[in-house]
């Protein structure tokens, strides 16, 4: 973790009403959140310096899935850790079968409670949510 | 049972939008205090969004037995 500030999250996804509720549920909770609308520029601000702890990555998006994201970064970021939101995962098995350490899938539709607890898995290893 | 034929691309864009409502619905019960008179219509729609949402297992498997 980067001192006392709380993570730092990258949601990227295609559909802007799911980007703002990710974005304010993962708030409430106390994470900061930057978003991407694509994965073109999901991987140009996980290059770009920023200290993003958690990528939050949309399988089904135009021209740049989730996964094709997470490839062009990971030599990059082998730390990074990634939660695919996907309604079709299915799609992901299709192209690894196992997802890498620090990855884990959220299959959509989720609740608030589903996707704090996703998140706290991944940073934390605790299913506990709150203030961070 | 009446056969159901739901596309794939058709569940796709339900599982999106109801992710929406529930994932709204959330955020508007942890803000709206007990006793505000909105509060009943919210859990309303939270509810049916809620059953939709289980709904889906369904409808996906009866995809896949029919295609």
């Amino acid at each position: 973790m980067t001192g006392s500030q709380s993570p730092l999250v990258l949601v990227v996804d295609d559909e802007e009403p799911i980007r703002q509720m990710e974005r304010r549920i993962l708030e409430k909770d106390g994470y900061r959140v930057i978003e991407a609308g694509n994965g073109a520029d999901g991987v140009a601000m996980l290059k770009d310096g920023k200290t993003i702890e958690l990528l939050i990555a949309d399988l089904d998006m135009p021209e740049m899935g989730g996964e094709e994201m997470v490839r062009r970064i990971r030599t990059a970021r082998p730390d990074l850790k990634v939660l695919y939101v996907t309604a079709h995962i299915d799609k992901l098995l299709d192209v690894r079968q196992m997802l890498w350490e620090g990855e884990a899938f959220l299959d959509k539709p989720f609740t608030a409670k589903g996707l704090l607890e996703a998140v706290s898995l991944l940073l934390y290893g605790t299913l506990s949510t709150g203030k961070h | 049972m009446s056969e159901v034929t739901i596309g794939t691309d058709v569940i796709h864009r339900l599982k999106n939008h109801i992710a929406i409502i529930v994932g709204f619905c959330d955020l508007l019960l942890a803000e709206v205090p007990e006793g505000d008179p909105h509060r009943a219509d919210i859990i309303e729609v939270h509810k049916a969004a809620r059953d939709a949402m289980a709904l889906l297992p369904e409808a996906t498997r009866q995809k896949g037995e029919l295609s």
